[in-house]
């Protein structure tokens, strides 16, 4: 007992150190003195760059904070770690620009977030995940040689990213050098820590949304890290899913054989780390092999791991909790703020206050509200479930966190993820406590009844033409069809056309049809058919009534007015993770706010964003893989498939599979259904 | 600003009487006057940028704002990168090899 907490105050002492150390260290030989931030000293500060550092600044102007925001510099180099590498003053605010140099980060961020996994302690069997010295130095020499090539092809992102960035391929290029060095240390270190801990390491899966784990300059995440070792470790040593392998091995011939490389960049906002950020040969080679590795890993994950309830419950209260505790504190203090970004590997800063909109959102602990809002929703339902199947016990302090938990998913206003849950709590209730199966059906057929009317009620009120059109019509306004700069006047031409039911014709006028993108086409063929079957609903008019259910037809029609796959990359779609030909590939005119224009427009909803990847085919194949789950009585975790319901719920209106920490939790859900081995309270 | 004085003269000389140090603050189109008597010195940046000075004013204004009279090579880091992580990995091997040779004759011991 002794000797364990003096291991985690030594591991203590050593995060800190990590984490302080390098914002402290500065020449105190060189006479650049810190001087307090103000008008007067921003001059001071731009010439004096790479010598005073983050400490000496923040105590000094600890009192003015406010005034202040520390912006992460990834570009200097190494010398430039934890200074000041510049200030300026935008409106009210100093920005203090401090060195994080890229190739540093990878090194002290991948230290701090492996040491947290120390903390865990290692399954019972911890010579069952160990591997051989000579096969950790294989599977390191290839993982980092992959990773490694990412430098070369993204090399537009790093560029950018990293003063020493460098893709020439020559003996002297030691940016590759140092990284290969850098990846090879971190595989070398996750084989150590993690091996030992494989087993149990799915129960602390929750924290990854308080750890988002991106790497600071860098599109990379230790989750792929961690993933893609697992994944590797899997394929060479022990079982592989043949049939995961074929269907990834045929969709790789199309996705390589159909790729039209182009000069288009995404700067990966806020999905960096998990998103291909160029449209290369090379780059599609890259995020193939790496999410073949990362399926190969999850599959591994899915057969070794033992669930234990009670600790996923701590995981899950936990994580939750000290989100709402370091978002808050990130919010109100500028120097939290920036730490928090660097320890957590946040892909966005922070919120940096407690308003309404600002603040609602945990931004920075999540890219998207309604991806933290799910995560919220999932704890409580999760905890509701178990707790009413008696398989976990809930204590005083877990009613305080559930209280803490409840806080953070109001401040999402994520009226999505709060009613899936309220319905899937009262279906599973219904399920739960009813057992004369007559009542049942009977309580069922009222809530499905009741259902039905409001939609019902919901046609009418809207008119059943507005609510099946609305959607092409939204569309159709971010063509140029008309060629008219105001935007009001594009609208009058588009709606006389609809009024007139003549959408085919609008598409006759100039070359509209050349500026359509090919996904409208395809859905103003669906709605305008030559044959018409009675009493079956047309699938466009049902989508566009359902994306003005949901409040989706703005970005439901943005979606559709980018999208413009050629039929192969409809079927088999762009490739893992490859978005920039939906971004950029096909040109509309935005019918928007000018402020808006430039923002990023993703497609709002988790199935479009797997159709852009893997095509309506890969999607259909999720699909049925997805069904098999729910329906299958091989899988009898029951629990699990609410919490599998509510996730589809909520992503089918978000776009939660394109974050990694959603995805993640998505698989935990799978492994809820496949494999709680543990189901034991007392344990 | 003690230490500030202090290096200025020492690198831009004694302050001459009746100067006083201007704050020209980031105005890009303020000009410094030449002063004959004032010997022209190179400073330089951080980054290896260089500047002649051609008065005591000037001079002070540029050493406030972090230059010098030295030049400062911009620090190989990636060079330091590579053998940080080298000796690192070379550690690391280390360590796991004395383990292993420990933990086996333990057990032969046995």
């Amino acid at each position: 007992m002794i000797n364990n907490t003096y291991k985690i105050m030594f591991i203590f002492v050593i995060l800190l150190i990590l984490i302080i150390f390098p914002f402290s260290n500065s020449d105190k030989n060189d006479f650049k003195v810190p001087m307090p931030v103000d008008d007067l000293s921003v001059g001071y500060y731009q010439s004096t760059t790479c010598s005073i550092s983050l400490w000496e600044v923040m105590t000094l102007n600890y009192s003015s904070q406010h005034d202040l925001y520390f912006n992460n510099n990834t570009y200097p180099g190494t010398e430039c770690f934890g200074k000041v590498t510049g200030l300026d003053k935008v409106k009210e605010k100093y920005i203090v620009s401090i060195g994080t140099n890229t190739s540093i980060n990878l090194l002290v961020q991948s230290f701090i977030w492996l040491l947290l996994i120390i903390f865990i302690k290692p399954s019972k069997n911890q010579e069952e995940g160990g591997l051989s010295i000579l096969k950790i130095t294989f599977t390191s020499l290839i993982l980092s040689s992959i990773f490694t090539f990412q430098h070369l092809s993204e090399s537009r992102f790093y560029g950018r990213t990293n003063i020493y960035h460098s893709d020439e391929i020559t003996t002297n290029n030691l940016y590759l050098a140092g990284i290969f060095l850098i990846y090879y240390l971190i595989f070398l270190l996750i084989n150590e820590v993690i091996s030992s801990r494989e087993k149990v390491i799915i129960n602390y899966l929750p924290f990854v949304f308080l750890v988002s784990g991106t790497f600071n300059g860098a599109n990379l995440n230790i989750y792929l890290l961690i993933l893609s070792y697992f994944g590797l470790k899997s394929l060479f040593y022990y079982r592989r899913n043949k049939y995961l392998n074929i269907f990834y091995l045929i969709f790789t011939i199309i996705w390589i054989s159909s790729n039209n490389p182009t000069m288009n960049f995404f700067d990966t906002d806020k999905l960096r780390g998990f998103i291909n950020s160029s449209n290369n040969q090379s780059s599609l080679y890259f995020w193939i092999i790496v999410l073949y590795l990362v399926a190969n890993g999850f599959y591994y994950l899915l057969n070794i791991s033992e669930i234990n309830l009670t600790f996923v419950k701590k995981s899950f209260l936990y994580s939750g909790a000290s989100i709402v505790f370091f978002g808050i504190l990130g919010a109100i203090s500028p120097f939290f703020n920036f730490f928090n970004y660097f320890v957590f590997g946040q892909n966005k800063r922070g919120m940096t206050n407690l308003t309404s909109i600002a603040g609602n959102t945990w931004r920075g602990f999540s890219p998207s509200a309604e991806s933290i809002g799910e995560f919220y929703a999932a704890i409580i339902l999760f905890l509701f479930i178990y707790k009413i199947k008696g398989k976990i016990n809930i204590k005083l302090i877990d009613f305080f966190l559930l209280s803490v938990v409840a806080y953070g998913l109001y401040k999402t206003n994520n009226f999505a993820a709060v009613s899936s849950l309220i319905l899937i709590s009262v279906v599973f209730i219904l399920n739960e406590k009813i057992q004369n199966r007559n009542i049942r059906i009977r309580a069922f057929s009222f809530l499905g009844l009741a259902g039905m009317v409001m939609f019902f009620l919901f046609i009418t009120n809207l008119n059943y033409e507005y609510l099946s059109s609305e959607l092409l019509f939204e569309t159709s306004q971010h063509f140029n069809f008309f060629g008219n700069s105001d935007n009001y006047k594009n609208f009058l031409s588009i709606e006389r056309y609809f009024d007139q039911k003549n959408i085919g014709t609008m598409l006759e006028v100039s070359d509209n049809k050349v500026k359509a993108s090919s996904s409208y086409l395809f859905l103003v063929n669906v709605f305008t058919p030559t044959f018409n079957t009675p009493l079956i609903p047309n699938i466009v008019a049902l989508i566009s009534t359902v994306s003005l259910l949901i409040n989706r037809t703005e970005m439901w029609g943005i979606f559709f007015a980018k999208y413009s796959p050629s039929a192969t990359d409809a079927i088999f779609g762009s490739g893992p993770l490859q978005i920039s030909d939906y971004l950029y590939k096909h040109e509309i005119r935005l019918d928007l706010p000018s402020n808006k224009l430039e923002s990023l427009f993703l497609p709002h909803s988790s199935v479009f964003d797997l159709i852009i990847f893997y095509g309506i085919l890969g999607f259909f194949i999720f699909s049925i893989l997805v069904s098999k789950l729910l329906i299958s009585k091989n899988y009898k975790k029951i629990e699990g498939k609410y919490l599998l319901v509510f996730m589809l719920i909520n992503i089918l209106k978000s776009d939660s599979l394109l974050y990694i920490t959603s995805s993640m939790l998505l698989f935990f859900t799978v492994a809820l259904i496949t494999n709680v081995k543990n189901e034991n309270v007392n344990n | 600003m003690e230490t500030n004085q202090e290096t200025i003269e020492n690198l831009c000389g004694l302050k001459p009487k009746n100067i006083e140090i201007v704050d020209v603050g980031n105005n890009p189109d303020y000009v410094f006057l030449n002063d004959p008597s004032f010997q022209s010195l190179n400073l330089y940046d951080i980054e290896g940028n260089t500047v002649i000075v051609n008065s005591w004013v000037e001079c002070a204004h540029y050493i406030t704002g972090g230059w010098s009279n030295t030049l400062n090579q911009i620090i190989p880091g990636e060079k330091y990168i590579v053998a940080v992580t080298g000796v690192c990995i070379f550690t690391f091997y280390l360590i796991k090899n004395i383990l292993n040779y420990v933990s086996h004759k333990a057990t032969d011991d046995k």
